[in-house]
């Protein structure tokens, strides 16, 4: 009775001895299909056949496996009832037999390699977080181009008319005036499009995070996230990160310059600090971004939309910054 | 008709435009293009241009690296392999008996990776966190080489914890640092000291090259492997 290493390389996998002897083999069967499946499914902690009849192959002669992933530890101990142990940090021993065993003949296993990195992307590109990328930077770009076909439309009015009150349009560029009057329904299109885009990010965050969008509000949620990278990585952040999270640039400039350090990022367009005159404007901000804080968490943790409590406190802090209350 | 000899390395080329040393890998998928790169045809080889603008590991050749220490059949761990860029090239050098695993976790880059693993059959690209060696610790095998450019302020600790995990002992580390993804306040030379102290952990470093000409405030540290 000893102990006993497993060790897998795709669709390969061994238990291997104290002395580098293998002493079970199995090779994942089935179309590529399904060993994707096997290989995505072992990666969450949930082991294939294969795997289970592995370890009761070895079973009288391994007393301990050794594996190096908590969650699998801990469904192949229920699964197969031997003892199964997570070495606490990386150990050699997985090291040596990798190099032992997985070092050549690798190449066989291309394809499933490919097809798990396909349905792997596959499933990023759904994740709401990926989902909430993608729209605010369509949110962004319908934004910018709204702003760049409107400027362009006024200056150009503003250059032909220096008159205000008698427009008239010199029959050279009659033409001319036409194709831009059209960009009204340029502009007319961008706004629907951006209508949209605001629809869609409403019914993922609803959804997804219901107490950051509720706190928040669409944009400033949406913005966060996509500027944090995941909802997961923004409830990981403090609250001071969070108040001026967007404001990168003005951040590295003060740390550099000792120019003043930014109050806010993106949250600074949140209504509360918007309607607050500006001395009163960072202790909304904090509020504001530790109640954000909050509301991430619950969302991730706890996926409980205590939105209610939250606003009602942001509510109170700003009628009495107002003076209201 | 183009003349090409090779560098200190028998896998890395070059050819001279002018007086400008412009470097070549031997191309693996001659049909396909990965990033824009000028093919050249000579000696009967198709070969890729190598542009030290957009590849870290071209750049330190350029600038010093006495070898890069990858060898035909190699295999490679690239962390943080973006749209493959610089992983094509590895992939040219270690030849269709090498492997370059490719790992990254943004899935947008990774979409390129998937592609070029379609005309490349040594590139195995993994959508992870490379702080979570974990989660593919069943699709790496044993390496030759970790290659790392992460932008990442942990970087030198996610190094070392896949050194441990994967690298063989003798093995090479090639690693890209940006001063300000570890920490823009200190002066770069500040950073990468600390850096340099921390991998010697694990490592014996053999050099650091500044890559300032091509990329501004990098450096390349090779090391290696000895746990
Ligand atoms: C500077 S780029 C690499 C460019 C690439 N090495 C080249 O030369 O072609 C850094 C890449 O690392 C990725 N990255 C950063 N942190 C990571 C992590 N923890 N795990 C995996 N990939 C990461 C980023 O998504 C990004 O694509």
């Amino acid at each position: 009775m000893s102990t006993g290493y497993l060790i897998g390389n795709w669709s390969r996998f061994y238990i291997v001895d104290e002395n580098n002897r293998s002493v079970a083999k199995t090779e994942f069967s089935g179309s590529e299909q399904e060993c994707t499946e096997k290989v995505r499914n072992l990666r969450r902690g949930v082991p294939p056949p294969e795997i289970i009849t592995l370890i009761e192959e070895a079973g009288p002669l391994v007393e301990t496996l050794v594996v190096e992933d908590d969650a699998l530890a801990r469904t192949l101990q229920q699964t197969t009832g031997c003892t199964v142990t997570v070495p606490a940090s990386p150990n050699d021993m997985f090291r040596r037999l990798r190099l032992m065993f997985f070092k050549k003949g690798i190449h066989s296993r291309h394809p499933l390699a490919v097809s798990t990195a396909r349905e792997d992307k596959k499933e990023a590109d759904t994740h709401p977080d990926m989902r909430i990328l993608r729209l605010v930077d369509m949110l962004t770009m319908y934004d910018e181009s709204y702003q760049f076909y409107n400027n362009f439309k006024e200056t150009w009015y503003e250059n032909r008319f220096s008159d205000k009150e008698s427009p008239v349009i010199q029959p050279d560029l009659q033409q001319e005036e036409s194709i831009v009057r059209n960009t009204d329904g340029l502009l007319e299109v961008v706004s629907v499009l951006r209508k949209r885009t605001r629809k869609a990010l409403a019914l993922v965050l609803r959804e997804y995070s219901p107490t950051l969008y509720n706190v928040a509000g669409l944009e400033i949620a949406a913005r966060l996230i996509a500027e944090a990278g995941s909802l997961e990585r923004l409830a990981t952040m403090s609250a001071g990160t969070i108040q001026i999270l967007g404001a990168r640039k003005a951040f590295f400039r003060a740390k550099h310059s000792g120019s003043p350090f930014p109050k806010f990022g993106i949250i600074f367009s949140h209504p509360y600090i918007q309607a607050l005159p500006s001395h009163h404007r960072g202790k909304m901000a904090r509020l504001l971004s530790c109640q954000i804080a909050i509301a991430a968490r619950a969302d991730v943790y706890t996926h409980r939309d205590i939105s209610r409590q939250l606003r009602l406190k942001l509510k109170k802090r700003f009628y009495q910054l107002r003076g209201i209350l | 008709m183009t003349q090409v000899s090779h560098t200190t390395n028998p896998r890395v080329f070059y050819m001279l435009q002018g007086r400008k040393k412009v470097l070549l890998t031997q191309d693996a998928s001659p049909e396909y293009s990965v990033y824009g790169e000028q093919k050249v045809e000579a000696d009967s080889h198709i070969f890729r241009t190598w542009d030290p603008y957009r590849s870290k590991l071209a750049s330190s050749i350029l600038e010093g690296l006495p070898s890069i220490p990858i060898r035909e059949e190699d295999t490679v761990l690239y962390l943080g392999a973006a749209n493959g860029t610089t992983a094509s090239h590895i992939s040219d050098i270690v030849g269709s008996s090498g492997v370059v695993y490719c790992v990254e976790f943004s899935p947008v880059p990774f979409g390129d990776l998937i592609r070029l693993a379609e005309h490349r059959t040594n590139i195995f690209p993994i959508l992870a966190d490379a702080r979570d060696p974990v989660q593919y610790s069943f699709m790496v095998g044993g390496v030759d080489v970790l290659y790392c450019d992460l932008a990442q302020p942990s970087q030198c600790e996610i190094v070392l914890s896949n050194a441990a995990r994967f690298l063989r002992s003798g093995g090479h580390l090639l690693q890209a640092i940006k001063a300000s993804s570890i920490d823009s306040s200190l002066p770069p030379s500040q950073v990468y000291e600390t850096a340099v102290s921390e991998l010697s952990r694990g490592f014996a470093i053999r050099s650091t090259i500044p890559l300032d000409r091509y990329q501004k405030k990098h450096i390349m540290v090779w090391g290696v492997y000895a746990p």
